[in-house]
């Protein structure tokens, strides 16, 4: 299985490079569009592929460790930028999304990619709902700082558009990150005794719940439009990304990654 | 009257709300930095009751538990501004169901935050109760007598111990509560739960016999939070519906576009919170 793993996941890796290079190559010659939805959908099929391989191999959901969890995020990452694609035409956005689709499986190559038991105090369906529901968000997350970066980089000739994505994008992931968080909690109470722990993950997930919460009050707000919602969303990624891979692989955690 | 008015206004601009929150989120994510280095103060946190924490621990090692008690200060006035903005939301007496999934949340969040409370000034927790199989021990802070019936190790194929299952008996007064507690599925007597802190075997004349280990905590706010849950669940799903209807009605009449495209606009799909 590792080493089936490694092929697919090079095969997806490179697709969305591909993929990526073409949706940039599109912005100036619109043939090269279908080329990168291919690519895009190759990589999309090639990673949901491997992850029910792996379901299938470990008998749990494949999401611990950084080689699946990155492998995850960027499924989300794909799923959202090609919905948004087909609702909305949104090109730029999903060239930015194939671009951090590949940045997180070139960091999954880093994670060992072996398939291994599941922790005993993981074994529990609050765990798929509590990963689904997280990653679905930073996901969604993903995808609204991409669009504030597109815009303060000036890459946007309709405003308004952006703007119902970007809405889009932190409306839906709170909701999500909402039932992460309920999931999370109910968990946490079950095996350690409190809904709420000061470790610093349990921290950082409350800190990015409120932060969210915070933005989605001012989002339609038309003193905080502009540059200050950009920030807002840009800030709360870079919130996202500490949360999940800086506590997880630099600081000492219950969210181990390595 | 109109000092009285703007201060109302004022309390319930959802910018109020939003300039606190950014605030709470600024000291906590400090807060958090300097905790992760200081495990020798901040590591007992969760080993007790927050009001308990704060006196006993927070109050010596000030002033770095400082951001604390900010902390503390800064989630009573984003409670506080959030329940004005819930009263508002009612006296409005909107009739329209559109504002009912934020209103839940709302009123979701102030639920958990009043079981926090009550947990955090009358609850109890009680850590490494130790019971040899058979056994029992009285615990004094709970009034309650814990008696531990049976204990099976589970094994990996390999005899790796994984977890103990504990047949155990909470008996307090005439009330004897009886169930098993697992990694995962504490035993649950009401407010009272009893989890599994791991176990050992030891070898005696008549076999080996299992020494279990159990933290019991007392929740009274439990409920409460448990209510509000499932508030804010109901509140975000509503919430995800408006949304998902809203989207397609829009879906035969749009011709927007996005970032790098040509085109013309969406109208926003997304209802706003309101104070």
């Amino acid at each position: 299985m590792t080493e089936l793993s490694r092929g697919l996941h090079a095969f997806a890796l490179a697709a969305y490079a591909g993929a990526f290079v073409a949706a940039l190559l599109a912005a100036r010659r619109p043939a090269w569009r279908m080329l990168a939805i291919i690519a895009a959908a190759c990589g999309f099929g090639v990673q949901i592929a491997l992850f029910l391989m792996r379901w299938r191999a470990a008998g749990h959901t494949p999401v611990t460790g950084l080689f699946e969890s990155q492998h995850f995020l960027a499924i989300w990452v794909v799923a959202h930028a090609l919905a948004l694609l087909a609702r909305h035409r949104a090109w730029g956005l999903f060239a930015a999304s194939l671009g951090l689709a590949a940045a997180a499986l070139a960091g999954a190559s880093y994670g060992p990619m072996a398939v291994k038991p599941l922790t005993p105090s993981l074994d529990t369906p609050l765990f798929f709902l509590h990963v689904a529901a997280s990653f679905a968000a930073y996901g969604l997350f993903g995808s609204a700082a991409l669009v504030a970066l597109l815009r303060l980089l000036g890459g946007v000739r309709a405003p308004a558009a952006s703007r119902a994505v970007l809405d889009e994008s932190v409306y839906l992931g709170w909701i999500l990150f909402t039932w992460a968080m309920i999931a999370g909690s109910i968990w946490a109470y079950l095996a350690w005794g409190s809904y709420w722990t000061w470790n610093s993950k349990g921290i950082w997930s409350y800190l990015l719940w409120f932060y969210y919460a915070g933005v989605i009050h001012v989002r339609s707000r038309p003193a905080w439009q502009g540059r200050r919602l950009d920030a807002l969303a840009l800030a709360g990624f870079a919130a996202v990304l500490f949360t999940y891979l800086g506590l997880g692989l630099l600081l000492k955690s219950n969210h181990p990654l390595l | 009257m109109r000092p009285l008015q703007a201060l109302w206004r004022l309390a319930v601009h959802p910018v109020t709300f939003v300039v606190i929150c950014l605030l709470w989120c600024l000291d906590l994510g400090l807060g958090s930095l300097l905790a992760y280095q200081r495990q020798d103060i901040f590591g007992t946190m969760d080993a007790y009751p927050f009001a308990l924490w704060l006196r006993e621990v927070g109050r010596r090692t000030l002033p770095w538990s400082a951001w604390v008690y900010v902390l503390a200060a800064l989630t009573w006035a984003m409670t506080a501004s959030l329940a004005v903005c819930t009263v508002n939301w009612f006296w409005r007496r909107r009739k329209s169901l559109r504002g009912l999934g934020e209103v839940l949340v709302h009123l979701g969040f102030l639920l958990i935050f009043t079981g926090f409370v009550v947990e955090a000034v009358l609850g109890t927790r009680v850590h490494g109760v130790q019971i040899v199989e058979g056994g029992e021990v009285a615990i004094g802070q709970l009034g309650i007598t814990l008696r531990l019936e049976r204990a099976e190790l589970t094994r990996s194929p390999e005899g790796e111990a994984l977890d103990t299952v504990s047949t155990l008996a909470v008996v307090e007064g005439a009330s004897r509560i009886t169930g098993t507690s697992r990694l995962n599925h504490p035993l649950i007597a009401g407010a009272t739960v009893v989890y599994p802190r791991g176990s050992r075997e030891v070898a005696t004349r008549r076999g080996p016999l299992v020494i279990g280990r159990y933290d019991v905590h007392r929740d009274p706010g439990i409920r409460a939070v448990l209510a509000g849950a499932v508030l804010l669940f109901a509140g975000t799903l509503w919430a995800f519906g408006i949304y998902v209807a809203g989207s397609t009605r829009l879906k035969g009449s749009r011709s927007e576009s996005l970032p790098g495209a040509s085109g013309g606009s969406v109208s926003g799909i997304m209802r706003q919170p309101e104070g």
